[in-house]
């Protein structure tokens, strides 16, 4: 079973408009492994991840979860799929009418079999996973980016569920959380054997955690390898791309 | 001069295609809210918050509403009747008028105001914010969770505000048509008592209701539909406003001819 495909992306095409983001992406994700996503901000990389639980439809193309086509599954099929993957949206998306353990509770409270209290302790329990101490009663509004990321994070988790999709979790956050939130994505596999989904432009996140890294580029899967491959690559837009390092026609103002 | 001709009919073509479109796409959510509300669970939670955003918070504006309007067309009335010798006619009239127009219309007009466009700000809010993806995204169906709620606070809020005003009203007329400008109180409440009957405050509060679904679909309609950005907001919340009271005021004329014929007057 170490094989087993849980994700298949299969030619798929997204426009907006005019805008063709999307330019056939084909990419495998296999159980219980970390797939790292990079790529030049804009590239569509968040738009790839919402196709996964269909807030977006491609415009043409296959995306298979657990062997179901979601490209065509309708709205209210959705919800099994959905039960199934955890994401973390790039700007949080938390609820701003409710509390932090609220938010981070909603999941486990929307399944209806767990008692008040023990939604409570396994809030707690996340929220300290994440390095969130006595935070319970504020609102959204009230916490720092970084907080709200890690909010975003814990409600994520909660459920522990089988793919847990990460978009940006470690963006602006500092040098020892970004550290620890690392280890986290590292535990969720090793401790719950989930398949994680992430994008980031952090490297120090990429060799941390990637068994497998994807880079987007022009709307393709530009290549796919280990992060050892991805080291060894000779491709000047990969090697760039780690490096950090920005050509002429970038810098061009 | 053939080719602006031609290109003045596109706009006007392409612009009602659009209105066209949109009105489907409301029509479509409403749809949606019905077989929604009447299929799935309704959120109690969820449910109450809004019938006191929608109806307790709102009681304020409804009274003073039904009072002064009650007051000035009692007094507007008794100024002109008193030409003709009839000022025992002002209760009559007056009262007749707040029940069948002034309470449902000017109420449904205050509640589009303060209602409609903080449900639309509210609801667009979170469409940027990709709070409504994220809904989506745990597996929750957002018309259960956000728009049904709303719907049954309004459509249980309006005809209720609106017999509050109705009543503020009557008695607003009473006391400026009485007391203050010295109409006979035993003729103003016999005429009362002949010419208002129940069917009255029925037409108001069915105006009431139908109202309701006009301002609630619309709020949510432009929340939901909004674009990116902060201005986006702020359009879906004029537009809100606006479009519900447009809506009110043309739809009333309509639903005034229907009902006389439902409830014949006389
Ligand atoms: N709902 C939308 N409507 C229209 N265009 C969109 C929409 N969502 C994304 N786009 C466009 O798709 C492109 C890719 O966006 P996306 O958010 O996926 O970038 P990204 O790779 O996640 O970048 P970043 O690293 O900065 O987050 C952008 O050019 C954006 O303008
Ligand atoms: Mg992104």
């Amino acid at each position: 079973m170490e094989e087993e495909i849980v994700i298949h992306f299969e030619g798929v095409h997204k426009r907006f408009g005019k805008q063709h983001v999307l330019r056939g992406v084909t990419l495998d994700i296999r159980r219980s492994e970390s797939m790292v996503i990079i790529g030049r901000s804009g590239c569509g990389k968040s738009v790839l991840l919402k196709h996964l639980i269909g807030l977006l439809k491609p415009s043409a193309g296959r995306i298979v979860v657990e062997g179901r086509d979601v490209a065509v599954l309708p709205e209210s099929q959705m919800v099994d799929i959905r039960k199934k993957i955890g994401i973390v949206f790039q700007g949080g998306a938390l609820f701003d009418s409710l509390t932090v353990e609220a938010n981070v509770g909603f999941p486990l409270k929307e399944e209806r079999v767990h008692s008040a209290a023990d939604i409570k302790e396994r809030v707690t329990e996340v929220l300290e996973a994440v390095g969130l101490h006595n935070q319970h009663n504020k609102m959204p509004s009230e916490l720092s980016g970084g907080m709200r990321k890690r909010v975003a994070l814990a409600r994520a988790i909660i459920r522990k569920p089988e793919v847990i999709v990460y978009d940006e979790p470690t963006t602006g956050l500092d040098p020892v959380m970004t550290d620890s939130i690392n280890k986290l994505i590292n535990r969720m596999r090793e401790r719950y054997g989930v398949t994680s989904i992430v994008v980031t432009h952090d490297m120090k996140t990429v060799f941390a955690c990637a068994d497998r890294v994807a880079m987007l580029h022009e709307g393709v899967v530009y290549s796919v390898g280990t992060p050892g491959e991805l080291k060894e690559n000779s491709d000047v837009l990969v090697q760039n791309f780690i490096g950090g390092i920005s050509t002429d026609e970038d810098t061009d103002f | 001069m053939l080719k602006a001709l031609i290109q003045f009919v596109q706009k006007i073509g392409a612009s009602t295609l659009a209105q066209v479109a949109e009105f489907g796409d409301m029509v479509l959510l409403f749809w949606e809210t019905v077989v929604c509300l009447l299929t799935r669970r309704l959120r109690m939670e969820q449910t109450v918050a809004q019938l006191f955003f929608v109806g307790v918070r709102s009681q304020m504006v409804v009274l003073v509403t039904g009072l002064f309007t009650g007051a000035v067309f009692a007094a507007q009335i008794q100024f002109q009747f008193h030409r003709l010798g009839m000022d025992s006619a002002t209760g009559t009239v007056a009262t007749l008028a707040m029940c069948r127009e002034l309470g449902p219309v000017l109420s449904a007009l205050m509640i589009a105001g303060r209602v409609g466009s903080a449900m639309a700000a509210e609801l667009a809010t979170m469409k940027i914010s990709e709070q409504i993806d994220a809904l989506r995204a745990l597996a929750v169906y957002p018309i259960e969770y956000l728009i049904v709620p709303r719907f049954v606070a309004m459509m249980v809020s309006l005809p209720l505000l609106v017999a509050m005003a109705i009543g503020a009203g009557a008695g607003a007329s009473y006391f400026v048509a009485v007391p203050l400008l010295g109409v006979d109180g035993t003729y103003y409440w016999d005429n009362l008592m002949k010419f208002v009957a129940p069917k009255d405050i029925w037409i108001g509060l069915i105006k009431a209701f139908f109202f309701s679904l006009i301002i609630v679909t619309i709020a949510c309609y432009k929340g939901l539909h909004s674009g990116g950005g902060a201005e986006s907001v702020g359009r879906a919340t004029t537009e809100a406003a606006v479009n519900a009271s447009i809506s009110v005021l043309i739809s009333n004329f309509f639903f005034t001819l229907l009902l006389n014929m439902t409830f014949p007057s006389n």
